[in-house]
């Protein structure tokens, strides 16, 4: 591959948003490219990569023994830094042709919870792969940019991003994160309740992606139950295996189930929304009087969770426009700034 | 190159700094505070900007007060104030400066220590000719009276971290007294008071702000309520809560008091002829503490003597250094007659 290291032209910029369930990648000048499940299949006994992204969650528990699937990015935590370079590496040399050899500026979207040896280790991975510029940034920060909200204020902000493996709180003002917290209740977390509730129930064994529609269909937190067009309550048929005959067997499960379900699954986050408001600086505390509070993330989704959340802290909910996509939409602003910098006008 | 020489009179107060240019006039007046970068040293912003920070900042923003109770805490970042002060405002080039005569203003009750360390920083900008002189000589002759006249006069500065009452006469502080309890002080009782009473912690800013809103000391002053954010320390939410101005009032008092029996204890120590002459003349109020309304009418009726508010309280420091810088704090060598 040729590389033209020293003229600007054709350098693009390349935002990457590592999340627990997704990964997104979004390039500079042709939007996001990339949005797949963050799995990678490897071969056991050579170590090669085999799929990445959807290829390699076809395979999950449909494989023999000779390839393993596994999740670089497990509750938020890297548990396996080595994977999440093989992942970003062969994702993005699948993407561009050129490899990374174009990229001026390379953006890692991370969770909150990484630490400054994880760091380090991303930012050379992008120093060996050529890239000069290479910045790992807060999920929070990019997804509370992407929530329309101009961070670069003495200003304070509240975002909650509901994802897939965590929910992040951060406190956010003069172009950073304050404090920030995580928990490992979120997506992923509500569907293993929800297949957990019909097992015990129903002696129903459902798969994670049943889980996920039921959740999608039927979640809901405050106010009335959802009803459907005919005026009954939502119900969503469920389809899996039972557990005594070993025979496919389809139940019926209505809203109200699953908002019970859901209600227990918020308590934690709840509680370190709570804790989140308590350790906020006064002054902060003050601004989010005004400011209210963000939610994004695929959890923004959920009936009801603006009123649930409004109830707690007692100040203005608002939900992002594009929940699942402002991480991506935020790495998108960050691109465009050149320097690090705290506040005045980002744009 | 026999140019002609830049004059600046700095005033080094607590929560302002104000720097004053000969032929310009007040260059800068803003709050004296700077937020730098932790990881670079960058200035990330200084005065107004680094303000607004106050209780707001993540920790890559370290922001700083260069001076604390009037005297300079944290010698880097009060060089970092002045550069930008120097290079951003007003561009003045490393010639310039070294063709400079400069005079800082600072509290009466200074160590020798703590005036050495204003010339040690100034002279660290490359102004080789520097010296230093009392806050309250240059506020009196800032708020246009001759105090070169052999007639005592008394003046009251309430600043950010001190209270300064002196008393001149001939050109000079026959005699001065500084107590620590000013407007950063006022900002924190009515923190802690609030916090008490209504349970609800606000910050610095805001209490500064509800400071400014609502003191007024006079008998018959409205009663005026407004609304606040904070955080509920039951609850922990962010909440409204409404400061009275009688809440206010019920913080200041006792401030004021402290301020009355410090002026008392320089009276009982000035001499019977000059006690004399301020009281025909009257107690001049000057700083930001001379802005709450009713103060000189407090002050006054406690002491039974007429009290004045200069017209520039929170200037008149720097204004007095014109007079400064042209007889260099000689009290034979009347500037007002240059």
């Amino acid at each position: 591959m040729a590389k033209k290291s020293n003229s600007k032209e054709g350098k693009i910029n390349v935002g990457i948003d590592l999340g627990t369930s997704n990964l997104r990648i979004y390039v500079e000048g042709r939007g996001m490219v990339y949005n797949e499940p963050s799995l990678i299949a490897i071969d056991k006994a050579t170590g090669n990569v085999v799929s990445v992204g959807n290829d390699a969650a076809a395979l999950l528990d449909k494989t023999h023994d000779k390839v393993e699937v596994k999740k670089p990015i497990h509750g938020g935590v890297i548990s396996d830094i080595d994977l999440v370079r093989q992942i970003i590496v062969y994702t993005v040399k699948k993407l561009l042709v050129s490899g990374f050899g174009n990229i001026s500026r390379l953006m890692l979207c991370m969770t909150t919870e990484i630490t400054e040896t994880e760091k380090t280790a991303l930012e050379t991975l992008g120093n060996e792969l050529g890239v000069q510029d290479t910045r790992i940034e807060e999920e929070i920060k990019a997804s509370s940019i992407g929530g329309d909200i101009n961070i670069y204020k003495p200003m304070g902000h509240l975002v909650i991003d509901i994802g897939g493996g965590t929910t992040d709180f951060g406190v956010i003002s003069l172009g950073d994160v304050v404090l920030s917290r995580s928990i490992k209740t979120a997506g992923d977390y509500f569907d293993s309740q929800i297949t957990h509730y019909v097992k015990e129930k129903y002696n129903l064994e459902i798969g994670p992606q049943t889980a996920e529609q039921l959740k999608i269909h039927l979640a809901s937190l405050t106010g009335d139950i959802p009803i459907n067009e005919e005026g009954n309550v939502c119900f969503f048929e469920t389809r899996g295996r039972d557990l005594v005959s070993g025979l496919p067997r389809m139940v019926v499960i209505n809203a109200e189930e699953i908002r019970e379900i859901m209600l227990e699954c918020f308590e934690p986050i709840r509680s370190a929304l709570i804790s989140t408001l308590e350790s906020t600086p006064p002054e902060l505390s003050g601004d989010l009087v005004d400011t209210g509070v963000l939610v994004t993330g695929g959890g923004a989704l959920i009936k009801g969770v603006k009123e649930y959340f409004e109830d707690i802290a007692t100040v203005r909910v608002v939900l992002a426009k594009d929940p699942i996509n402002s991480v991506i939409e935020g790495t998108k602003q960050l691109l465009k700034i050149s320097k690090r910098r705290y506040f005045g006008d980002y744009r | 190159m026999a140019s002609e020489k830049f004059r600046l009179g700095i005033d080094l107060g607590t929560t302002n700094m104000i720097v004053y240019m000969e032929k310009k006039g007040i260059i800068y007046n803003d709050p004296a505070i700077i937020a730098f970068d932790r990881d670079s040293g960058r200035v990330v912003a200084a005065g107004v900007e680094a303000h607004h920070m106050l209780g707001k900042t993540h920790e890559k923003i370290i922001l700083i007060r260069p001076l604390r109770n009037g005297v300079i805490g944290d010698m880097h970042a009060a060089r970092e104030l002045l550069k930008y002060v120097f290079g951003k405002v007003e561009a003045l080039t490393e010639r310039q400066l070294s063709n400079t005569v400069a005079v800082v203003c600072c509290p009466s009750e200074v160590t020798k220590i703590e005036r050495d360390t204003i010339i040690e920083l100034i002279k660290s900008m490359n102004i080789k000719d520097v010296f230093v002189e009392e806050e309250i000589k240059a506020g009196a002759m800032g708020a246009g009276l001759d105090i070169f006249e052999s007639k005592g006069t008394m003046i009251v500065d309430i600043g950010g971290g001190t209270t300064d009452v002196g008393v001149l006469s001939f050109g000079d502080i026959v005699l001065s007294r500084t107590i620590r309890k000013a407007g950063d002080y006022i900002n924190s009782e009515i923190g802690k008071f609030i916090k008490k009473k209504y349970k609800v912690e606000i910050g610095e800013i805001t209490s500064e702000l509800a400071k400014i809103e609502l003191a007024d000391m006079r008998e018959s002053a409205t009663p005026m309520t407004n609304r606040y954010a904070g955080r509920d320390i039951v609850l922990g939410v962010p909440k409204y809560v409404d400061i009275t101005s009688q809440d206010v009032k019920d913080i200041i008092v006792p401030v004021y008091e402290e301020i009355v029996k410090l002026i008392s204890s320089v009276f009982k120590e000035t001499s019977p002829e000059l006690s004399a002459d301020i009281y025909a003349n009257g107690i001049l109020l000057a700083g930001g503490g001379a802005l709450v309304k009713g103060a000189d009418e407090f002050i006054s009726l406690k002491l039974n003597i007429p009290v004045k508010v200069c017209r520039n309280v929170l200037t008149c420091v720097a204004e007095g250094a014109k007079y400064l810088l042209k007889n260099r704090g000689d009290y034979l060598v009347n500037p007002l007659q240059l």
